[in-house]
């Protein structure tokens, strides 16, 4: 029975994940469209979606480089500040996955340096957060906590 | 619009400005080109005794300002100008699409903690009674951005499922804009 529930739990998630899969794809099918009429307005949500879907996969870390950093460029020349900033919050997750916590940093900065000409204190008050929990020797936030959770014991619980 | 040039058509700018605009420029020129003259529009139907589409040119103005990234507290305060207008012209779509988009931007600015106010409403999808719907659209758009840009993951992903129908052909700016964060909270 368990085995079979497991199957369908499978079964559901993997639904699921293929449900994710065509909403991305459909995403990235309208925004190409919409970026040949004009790039201006749409080219750096493109890059952005297709930046993410490499980095998901995590297979060619270059060419997500390229791609969170084509977004930018292209978000700033847009004059978009909002959406550079979010492509610059996003470049500073995928770098600290990567354990790249210098890039993660500078990224994170320039996410908030973006949040706040936008005027938006939520968003700069949580790359804020995001930057204070990278500030200790650069661990991130789960490699602290693990951390405490060693000094104070409470792994042997 | 050399045509607009070439006759007389001062009458029809707000009309104009707001379809050419405000529904089929930002297709092919940039999101910020047609702020000025939906603007222009705005006041062209104010001064002209077409008011009613002056304050359509208004909520283009907002929704257009929104999708372009400016300030916005500058943005905050032009919707609370034009809401002010509202109490001499009277506009009940104009005065729900503007609450639509204040909440909004009150919630990007600060969580609405500071910036809500007591008119602004709790449109909520289902008492909206709208003749063709596009009220129900802007607010479940504006649902995912809102929830997207707050964290709300689960709820962004609902607002995007029950607004999937309006990915499709002919749409407006802000659709594009709701699946593009829909589809970017997929990855």
């Amino acid at each position: 029975m368990w085995l079979g529930l497991n199957a369908v739990d499978l079964i559901k998630k993997r639904k699921q994940i293929n449900k994710s899969k065509e909403v991305v794809q459909a995403a990235i099918v309208a925004m190409k469209y919409a970026a040949a009429n004009s790039a201006w307005n749409f080219t750096n949500k493109l890059r952005l979606l297709e930046a993410e879907q490499v980095a998901h996969t995590r297979t060619n870390h270059d060419r997500a480089s390229v791609l969170y950093e084509a977004s930018i460029k292209s978000a700033k020349r847009s004059g978009f500040v909002h959406e550079q900033g979010l492509a610059c919050e996003k470049a500073a997750f995928y770098y600290q996955r990567g354990r790249n916590y210098q890039k993660a940093r500078e990224y994170f900065q320039q996410a908030r340096e973006c949040y706040q000409v936008w005027g938006s204190s939520i968003k700069v008050a949580f790359i804020q957060k995001e930057l204070d929990g990278l500030n200790p020797d650069a661990l991130p936030v789960s490699a602290v906590t693990e951390a405490v959770h060693i000094k104070i014991g409470t792994n042997s619980l | 619009m050399s045509l607009r040039e070439r006759f007389d058509v001062a009458a029809q700018i707000p009309e104009l400005y707001f379809n050419f605009y405000g529904r089929i420029a930002w297709r092919f020129e940039p999101f910020q080109a047609g702020i000025d003259k939906l603007r222009q529009g705005f006041e062209a139907g104010l001064s002209s005794g077409h008011a009613d589409m002056g304050l359509h040119c208004a909520i283009q103005v907002i929704k257009t300002t929104i999708l372009s990234g400016a300030n916005l507290s500058s943005i905050l305060k032009e919707i609370d100008y034009y809401l002010h207008l509202l109490k001499t012209y009277k506009s009940e779509v104009t005065r729900n699409f503007l609450r639509v988009f204040r909440k909004t931007v009150s919630l990007l600015i600060d969580n609405g903690e500071a910036t809500s106010t007591a008119a602004d409403p709790c449109i909520g999808v289902g008492d909206l009674n709208d003749q063709n719907r596009k009220l129900r659209d802007a607010v479940l758009q504006h649902s995912v951005i809102r929830c997207y840009w707050s964290g709300h993951n689960e709820r962004c992903r609902n607002f995007g499922e029950k607004c999937k129908h309006l990915f499709g052909q002919g749409r407006q700016s802000t659709s594009y804009i709701a699946q593009f964060f829909f589809g970017k909270l997929q990855l």
